[in-house]
């Protein structure tokens, strides 16, 4: 019996005192108990391992798609310098160039997470048997997989091109992306339906125009002597994004529908 | 099997959508009657447990559906009556992408969606892109996936709309065999979706259930106010400003023949005619019905 009907049950019998509980209505009881659940009609269902699984072609195949394009795009960026892309800019231009890439990489997949809302989806999978939190969390883990990929390959192709250290070129990617995630997140979280794409969307173009911004009017902020203040926001950023993934998720728990429909 | 909806409400912040609903569904078909805003998708979103209402519960078997959670969900099939699809979904993705999340086996899934897509007549469309069928075959694929988990409880909001003549008795027809030992619940304004097929109804009103038992006793409460008479076409603009018209025939002659409701003949030589649901509903509903012409 599981912790939670166990003290329901408790509960139920205190508001009966005078209850005289005989063996024999015990028996009964368990009889009958087990003759309903016998009579029940036996369902087969999958477990969260392998709706995980079958999700990958559904979710990833999209998201993934995008991804493969960023992952081609890191290449030509930061694989093959002597190509011509980051040769003149590298390695000046490198911090930059991190971190506008692992903005759109953030750009490219979060979106996805909201789909359900965007195409009038929410109201059929959440009379479903897997909850809207286990979908999201599905969502999110996919298109992680996908992001710690590119984000990888990114820094292991800057890496052997740049001069700068290997926690440096780090510090350049995470922090914009781990910014982007917690702006996206916030967004998908607060904005009104239907319009979180478009507004996650202009949220990382403007953190992209501000990295530019900052490179050009106060290049202190990626010189050596500021990879110590990186290094904080990225784990405070660190820590609001799993906060903000909670919420997320605890949101989509106690998920209502509005009057007009979605 | 019974599902009870005790004292159900549902209020937002202008508005009392659903307003203190009981009502008992024992298996068979239930028709929701009434008209659009009465606040039959707020009671079914409640119902299927997608909702949180202001106040009440609905019970499965004596057990809180919130408490039940994935196992009330488990046996439960659902059809909004918005209902979209991804753009990139084919019939076929889309059923096999509905089985996982209901958490069908994939051995089950590829035999549940070839039975469904006979039964609903999609088989040729199954390789097909949902974006590029028609309406009523995308209300259809709905229904498949309403239908997929085999559910002891299918709630189908506005099921017939789009489908045509046809699509609409083979549909009532797949209820009717599949509604053994289930609960249906269909909402609808077509009185004549749930007239056929529905063992009883549930009538709704300004968020309230107003009427609840079989069509033919709710069709004897309009025993004595339909009539029928026929009159010269002329004098049927002045007659429909001053009777509730249920329908028109032309006769010979120059006449038309008149169905309406009223509590006294109006027409001269109206004869009694035999009611049926569309009259009560149109009886029930007069009021919404002048507003909404008004309206427009």
């Amino acid at each position: 019996m599981n912790t939670k009907l166990r003290s329901k049950l408790h509960a139920a019998l205190k508001d009966q005192p005078d209850l005289q509980i005989s063996e024999e209505h015990l028996i009964q009881t368990m009889r009958a108990s087990r003759m309903a659940y016998q009579s029940r009609r036996q369902r087969e269902r999958i477990g969260y391992p392998a709706f995980l699984l079958r999700q990958v072609r559904f979710v990833a195949a999209p998201v993934w798609l995008l991804q493969g394009f960023m992952l081609l795009c890191a290449f030509w960026l930061f694989g093959f310098a002597d190509l011509g892309a980051v040769s003149n800019l590298a390695p000046r231009h490198l911090p930059i160039l991190l971190g506008c890439f692992a903005v759109f990489i953030t750009m490219i997949s979060i979106p996805f997470i909201g789909r359900s809302v965007q195409y009038s989806m929410l109201e059929t999978e959440m009379a479903t048997r897997i909850s809207i939190p286990k979908l999201l969390l599905t969502r999110i883990f996919i298109i992680g997989i996908g992001n710690v990929l590119l984000l990888s390959v990114s820094f292991l192709l800057a890496s052997t091109k740049a001069e700068l250290g290997a926690g440096s070129i780090a510090l350049y990617l995470l922090l914009p992306y781990l910014i982007a995630c917690c702006g996206c997140l916030f967004i998908q979280a607060c904005a009104h339906r239907g319009y979180q794409g478009f507004i996650s969307t202009a949220f990382c173009f403007s953190l992209t125009a501000l990295l530019f911004v900052l490179y050009k009017t106060a290049p202190v902020v990626y010189e050596q002597a500021s990879v110590g203040v990186w290094g904080a926001l990225c784990a405070l950023c660190a820590v609001i994004l799993i906060i903000g993934i909670n919420r997320l998720l605890d949101k989509a728990a106690s998920l209502d529908l509005p009057p007009d429909g979605i | 099997m019974e599902l009870t909806i005790q004292g159900l409400t549902k209020r937002y912040k202008d508005k009392t959508a659903v307003n203190n609903v009981n009502l008992t569904l024992t298996p068979g078909v239930w028709g929701l009657l009434g008209a659009n805003g009465a606040g039959k998708t707020t009671l079914m979103r409640m119902v299927a447990g997608i909702l949180t209402p202001t106040s009440g519960k609905v019970q499965y078997d004596g057990i809180e559906i919130k408490t039940l959670g994935e196992a009330y969900r488990d046996i439960f099939g659902y059809l909004p009556q918005n209902f979209g699809f991804y753009p990139e979904f084919t019939v076929t993705d889309y059923l096999q992408y509905m089985a996982s999340l209901k958490g069908l086996p994939k051995k089950d899934t590829n035999l549940k969606i070839d039975e469904l897509l006979h039964q609903l007549t999609l088989a040729e469309v199954r390789n097909k892109h949902i974006r590029k069928l028609s309406g009523g075959m995308q209300r259809r694929v709905g229904i498949a996936q309403a239908l997929l988990n085999d559910p002891d409880i299918l709630i189908l909001d506005e099921p017939t709309s789009g489908l045509d003549p046809g699509e609409r008795i083979r549909f009532r027809n797949i209820l009717s065999e599949f509604a053994q030992q289930r609960i249906v619940l269909i909402s609808t304004h077509i009185v004549s979706d749930v007239e056929y097929i529905a063992n009883r109804n549930a009538i709704m009103k300004d968020g309230q259930i107003i009427a609840v038992d079989t069509t033919d006793e709710l069709v004897k409460m309009m025993d004595g106010k339909v009539w029928q008479s026929t009159i010269p076409t002329e004098q049927l603009h002045h007659y429909e400003r001053t009777v509730r018209v249920v329908s028109v025939r032309n006769e010979d002659g120059g006449n038309v023949s008149v169905r309406y409701v009223s509590e006294s003949p109006r027409l001269p030589d109206s004869q009694t005619a035999a009611p049926r649901l569309e009259d009560l509903y149109l009886w029930l509903f007069r009021g919404e019905e002048a507003v909404k012409e008004d309206a427009v």
